[in-house]
This record gives C-alpha cells, structure tokens and sequence, in this order.
C-alpha cells in the first residue's frame, strides 16, 4: 500500500509540476504537444498579443 | 580580459523560407526543424559558437518580408534589433529571388544595422539560370556579400568571419540612406532636425528611422513617440499630415506607398548594374511554375489536394495494420506475464490496468503515427503544404480567416497529426487581431497527434473495412466544423474587415531520406516521450481515482457471499481440482464451469468497486446527460480524463474496460474489448469521434490560448463553447442515427 501511495505521490507530483511549468509560461508545449521540435519552439510566448481588439 | 570571455551577438534576419533556419543550424550545430514552407520561425531561437576565440551568440530571428509593424512576428525582429543591438546581422538573402529578398536589406540598413548579406542557396540560382556578381551587389550595397548554399554549410565560415569584422566600429557607423522623391526627402530633413533636437527616439533608434516611420504610420512607434513625448510626436504627426495632403493632390498618392515604390526603386536600380544575369528567356516557366500550374489550378488543384490526403490516410493505415498490431499483440503478452506472475491485489491492477492496458493503449499506435507523420514530411519537404495553404487561401477568406490561418491550421493538425499549441502560436503571424482571435480559437478542432490514437482505436475498431475514408471523412468534419465556427464567430463577437493575403510559395524540392528520417522521428518520439511521461503520470492519477476508496465492506461482503455459495454448491472434488490446476492450467469441464462462474462475480464486483470509485461517480453522475450522446460511464471518465491531453480518452478507455476484466490473457486489445462492450455499437463510435474532434481543448491548448489572447475570457469561451457544440453535435448525429436503426 505504501509503494502504491509513493507512486500516486509521485504521479501527482510529475503532473502538477508539468502543468505549473505551462501554466507560468516555461514548459513550452512539453506537457501536450507530440509534434516536431520546430512547432515546440514556436510554443514560448510572454506577451499577450490582443490587447488593441475593440469587440461590439 | 581573455580571448575566449570575448562575446558577440550575431542576429540572423531574412524573407521567410530563405533558409535561415538552415544556415542557423549550420552555423551553430543545432537541429532545429527547416520546413519547407514560410513561418517556421516565429519566435527567435539563440545558439553559440565559438569563432576564433570569441563567442558568438547566435540569435534566429522570425522570417519577415519587411520591417512594418503589421504583424507579430515583424515587431519582434525589429524590436530585437532595435533594443539588443546586435553587433552584426547576417541577411539571409535567397539568390533566387533576389529582389525581394533585399527590399528587407533596405529597411535593415535603414534602421543602421550592421548588415552582412549571406547570398544563399546560389545553387539554386545557378540552375535556375541566374548568375550574381557578389562584388558588385557588395560595392554598390556597402556591405559584405558572401554566397552561401546553408543546406551543405558552403560559405558559413566566410559569413562568420565577414560578421566578426563587421563589429569594428568603422563598419557599424556607416549611414545609409536613399532617397524617397523631392517632397519626402524635405518633409524628412525637417523630421530629422527636430527629432535630433529633442532626441526624440533617438536612444534606440536613427532619427531618420522613426521620420520614415512616422511617414509610414507605424503605429507602434507613433505609440512610443506618443508615450516619450507628446508634443514632438504631435508636431511630428502634423508635418506628416502636411505632406500627405501635398501628395494626395499633387500625386494622387500617399507617403507609405510612395516609400515602398523608392524602396523597390532602389533594389531594382541596384540589380540592373550588372549584378544580376541571367542566362534564359526570363518568362519561360521553371519546372516549379510547371508543376505549380497543375497542382494549384483552379479546378484540378483542390481535387489533387483531396486525393493527396486521402491517399496519405490510405498509406498510413494500409502500411501500419501490421506493425499496429504487432505492437497490440506485444502489450498484450506484457500484460498477461505481469497478470501471471503479481500476485492479486492493488501492485497488479496498477501495473497491468493502470499502466500496461493504459499506456499500452496509447503506445500501440506509435507504427500508425511515424507512418502518418513521415506522409507529412514527405508533403511538408517537398513544398506541398505551402501550396495547401495557397489554395486554401480562397476558401478561408469566405469564412472570414486569413490566408495564414491555413498554416496555423495545418500545423495543428490539418491534416491528422501535429498539435494545437504550436497552431495557436502560430496565430501571431496573422495581422488583424480579429482574425488571429478567429484562429486560435478554431485551430484546436483540428485532429492534433493526440486525438489520432484516439480517431485510429475508434475507427479501427468499428469502421476496420474503410479505415482510411472515414478518417479522410474525419478531416472533412474538423475543417468544415472550424470553418463554420470561425464565420459564426466572424459574424458575431468578432466581426470585422477581412484583410489581404499575399503568400510566397517555395520551389518544390525532392525531399532528402535523411530529413525525412529526422523529421519523422523528431515527431514519432515526442509521441513516445510524451506517453511515457505526461499520459504515464495522468493514466496512473486517473487509475488511483478509478479504483479508489474501493468497495465498502458490505458491498465486498455480498460478492464473497456469493463466491463461498458457487464454490458450496459445487463438487469438493472440482473446487480442489481449481485450486490445484492453478498453475497447469489443465481444467475437467466442471471446473472449468466453476472458474467462469467465479470470474462472472470477480468481473461484477471489479464492476461494482469501479463505480463506486472517484472517477466512477463522476462517470455516473455525468452519465444522465450523456446517455443522450451515445456514451456510458466509462466513456465519460475517459473524456474528462481528456482534458488533461487527448490520448488519456485512450489510456483510461484501457485501463476502464481493463478493471472488470476477468482474465486479462484472453481479454485482446482494447478495441476488440470495446466491439464487444455493452452499449457499444459504430454509432457510438461515430458520436465519440466527432464529440473528440469538437470537444474542451486539452489543458496546455487553453492556456496558450489564454496567453495568446491575454484573456482568460477567451480560455474558458474555448473550453464552454466547443464542449457544447461537441455535446450537440454527437447528440443530434446519435439520436438521428437511432432513430433510423443504427
């Protein structure tokens, strides 16, 4: 029971981390992205881009 | 200080497909991706090399045809050279299509950069019939001019030792400037005096630069000007205004258009002092125009397109059945040597339904998805794709997208493969804010390398005799269901202009064997790593909320009850004859009666404790309102599951229909286990693909999305509208469908 509750830890753990990492911008598209690496560069991005859209 | 602490920044600047990314990669050892399509770089990359004895900081900046503030990925070249100030930057110019190329040169030298022109891929000029005097265009240019072809590393070492000496500062300080006509050139001087004066600027910037931008009306430096000091940008925007109205009737023209003109003027003035020959009739058509004429005419080219989709489908399912199910066949052998040899309890159930039927699931498909994504390669390399996005180009405009919303799109994965987030980032390449919103919230509908194991397990399983047409169908769905949705957004919440398009097309290239190997395998083992890192963790989660807090005791209790009334009622001479033969394997037909009765009630309390686990009373409670679409319980952890990343609908798909198994050595893969589930039938199937084409984006979509936009406004729009339109469409396509006998 111990291991099985180390490993569920763990798992929290990995997962958590992976989705702070994208969550604070550094994690690139590591946690959801299965295509080329010249996509993943394409996934840093710091800035919003759509401040100026005047909606109706 | 020593000669190795010695450090350069060197930006690499070019027209978009002119092979910076090629040269970069020569230049620094990297292995960055090089498609042969325009926009592969929007962010800049940086990468170092050492160069007789000094460090050069190499940094890829995003292809751009001029340096206007219009889109994303111009202002982030300009701003980089404008605030880093690198210490020399390497134009990447293509010989072959050298005018355009260096209309960006003009703006580069204008902004006083310390330019070193990189004449690549003069191989392709030179079977093209074009000779360049690099001499010449050096002289009359004033920079250094070294011919390149980046793909076989010819000329790096010279481009290296060029930029290096650029950094002296006689090289640095040389002005350049052309002229723009009489009544520009005066309103300039004007310009120039006063900003020097005030200094307007002129701390980042040349104080021509920011007149001619002010002429422009670049919008980003006029914000600047206006933020820094209000009244010279006042006066300034006043002069701007004068000559305007002065060439509006006495040209019929205005300052922007006017510069552009001078600007080509120069360039053109330039090649026709002997710095460009060539040796054909110029109007005869080069085999990439040939082919082009074929490929994307008006009739023939959007059925070519649809056949080449199709017939990748074709190849990919026709060439993967076998290694497919090779890979089944293995995880099915692991899973029964792990069944065999861990004794009962939780270890097991985590290893085998957990980990082995869960990411097995999702590994199993690593032959389709290396097949399908080195068809994409082989369309990608060739140039193919790019004619995709030209074609698709009249299509989107009636939706109101834009021409390089296709290659956001097809990054996303267009055609089957690829992933949404690099889609939505590659949104900024769009102009119009509204258009690049449009896009990004339609890209995720598109089948990304996540939702494909999820579309092959279904489709395979249900749909095994035309696997490749209801997959090419599949892609119909996604882009017609985008579309529809970008043009109701476009019309709605919105609503604006739709601006122009102009797209380069690359000339078509014979893919090498060696990149085709690198970009399918790049691709193939994110897959991997991604299963076995993010989809491990997830489906180990998903498997804890699956099997936990377990069956009370007196709902275990009823089941023994009934195990202990089997086994009562039996022969004592069978039960002995069960636990004996345990490990032989060898059964009379009694015992083999009484080991079957046994697993029936092993498989309904497995049944049992699995709803009245975590994740099960979220499936059931759920349940009420998907029972409508077609899906039961299970699904429903799978597809919330699915929200973390879209191969987990397929990990806890495996490890759901795994827990109530009773014998996991005769159970098979996970789509036979499905074919033969309750409440399963190809209609439900179809209802859970396009639920999965339509559905919430995954987690790490939402938040570039959120980035993108900077809203979480348009995050959760995401998620709510396109679960809704999932829930409807699956609703409506499964109760139509039941209706009618399906």
């Amino acid at each position: 029971m111990l291991i099985i509750m180390l490993v569920v830890l763990a798992a929290v753990v990995y997962v958590g981390r992976t989705f702070y990492k994208q969550f604070s911008g550094r994690g690139g598209c590591s946690a959801g992205c299965s295509c080329s690496l010249q996509n993943k560069q394409m996934c840093q991005m710091d800035h919003s881009t759509l401040n100026n859209i005047d909606f109706k | 200080m020593s000669k190795q602490s010695k450090r350069l920044m060197i930006a690499l600047g070019g027209n978009p497909n002119s092979g910076k990314t090629t040269l970069f990669n020569a230049l620094t050892g990297a292995r960055q991706h090089v498609g042969n399509y325009p926009g592969v770089t929007v962010e800049k990359k940086e990468g170092f090399v050492a160069y007789n004895g000094t460090e050069l900081h190499i940094v890829d900046l995003p292809g751009t045809y001029s340096l206007t503030a219009y889109s994303q990925d111009e202002l982030v070249a300009r701003d980089f050279l404008a605030e880093e100030k690198p210490a020399a930057v390497i134009n990447i110019v293509d010989a072959a299509n050298l005018e355009r190329n260096l209309y960006l040169t003009v703006q580069l030298l204008e902004l006083g950069a310390p330019v070193c022109i990189a004449l690549n891929m003069v191989d392709t000029a030179e079977s093209m019939g074009i000779t360049i005097n690099a001499a010449k265009l050096s002289e009359l240019m004033g920079v250094p001019v070294v011919p390149t072809v980046a793909r076989t590393g010819k000329g790096k070492e010279q481009v290296l030792w060029e930029a290096s000496q650029l950094t002296s500062a006689n090289a640095k300080n040389r002005r350049f400037k052309i002229s723009y006509g009489d009544d520009l050139d005066s309103a300039l001087v004007e310009m120039e005096a006063l900003i020097s004066e005030k200094g307007f600027l002129t701390d980042k910037f040349p104080a021509r630069w920011v007149g001619v931008k002010y002429l422009e009306n670049d919008e980003q430096v006029i914000a600047k000007g206006d933020d820094r000091d209000p009244e010279t940008s006042a006066k300034l925007r006043r002069m701007v205004q004068k000559v305007t109205q002065h060439l509006e009737s006495t040209l019929n023209s205005y300052p922007e258009a006017l510069i552009s003109d001078y600007r080509y003027g120069y360039v053109t003035s330039v090649l026709k002092q002997g710095v460009i020959q060539r040796q054909y009739d110029e109007n005869r058509l080069q085999l990439t125009d040939k082919i082009d004429r074929v490929v994307t005419n008006r009739f023939l080219g959007p059925l070519l397109m649809l056949a080449v989709v199709y017939g990748l489908y074709q190849f990919t399912f026709t060439y993967s059945e076998l290694p497919v199910a090779w890979f089944e066949s293995f995880f099915g052998w692991l899973s029964g040597i792990a069944g065999t040899i861990l004794p009962d309890g939780l270890p097991k159930s985590l290893v085998v339904s957990g980990i082995i039927d869960g990411v097995g699931g999702v590994l199993g498909f690593v032959p389709l998805i290396l097949f399908m994504f080195l068809g994409i390669a082989i369309l990608e390399d060739s140039g193919y794709l790019a004619r995709v996005a030209y074609m698709l180009d009249r299509v989107f405009s009636i939706f109101g997208l834009h021409g390089n919303s296709v290659m956001a799109f097809i990054v996303s994965g267009g055609i089957a493969g690829g992933c949404a987030v690099p889609g939505v980032m590659a949104s900024r390449t769009l102009k119009s804010p509204r258009e690049k919103l449009a896009t990004l919230l339609t890209v995720p509908f598109m089948n990304c390398g996540a939702k494909l194991p999820v579309m092959a397990l279904l489709v395979g399983a249900f749909f095994s005799s035309h696997e490749a047409l209801m997959m090419f169908i599949i892609t119909l769905i996604a882009w017609i269901g985008a579309l529809l949705t970008a043009k109701l957004l476009r019309s709605t919440v919105i609503s604006g202009p739709s601006t122009p398009f102009v797209m380069e097309l690359p000339p078509y290239r014979l893919p090498t064997f060696r990149g085709l190997l690198i970009h399918t395998w790049e691709r193939t083992w994110q897959y991997i790593k991604k299963a076995g890192t993010v989809i491990l963790a997830i489906s180990i989660l998903l498997w804890a909320m699956m099997t936990f807090p377990g069956l009370p005791e007196e709902k275990a209790a009823v089941f023994e009850k009934q195990r202990q009334a089997v086994t009562a009622a039996a022969d004592p001479k069978t039960v002995q004859e069960l636990q004996a033969a345990e490990a032989e394997g060898k059964l009379s037909e009694a015992a083999t009666d009484l080991k079957e009765q046994l697993g029936r009630i092993d498989g309904q309390e497995a049944e049992a404790a699995l709803r009245d686990s975590v994740a099960g009373r979220i499936g059931i409670f759920l349940e009420g309102a998907t029972r409508l679409a077609g899906f039961d319980w299970r699904t429903n952890i799978a597809l919330v599951g699915g929200f973390a990343a879209k191969e987990v609908v397929v990990s806890t798909l495996g490890t759901a229909h795994s827990m109530g198994e009773i014998d996991p050595e005769e159970s098979g893969s996970l789509g036979e286990r499905l074919k033969k589930a309750r409440g399963w039938s190809p209609l439900v199937a179809l209802s859970l693909i396009l639920f999965t084409i339509f559905y919430a984006p995954c987690f790490v979509t939402v938040v570039a999305i959120v980035k993108e936009s900077g809203s979480w406004k348009w995050g959760a729009f995401s998620m709510l509208f396109n679960t809704i339109l999932a829930f409807t469409v699956s609703v409506v396509v499964y109760q139509i469908g039941a209706a009618i006998g399906y």
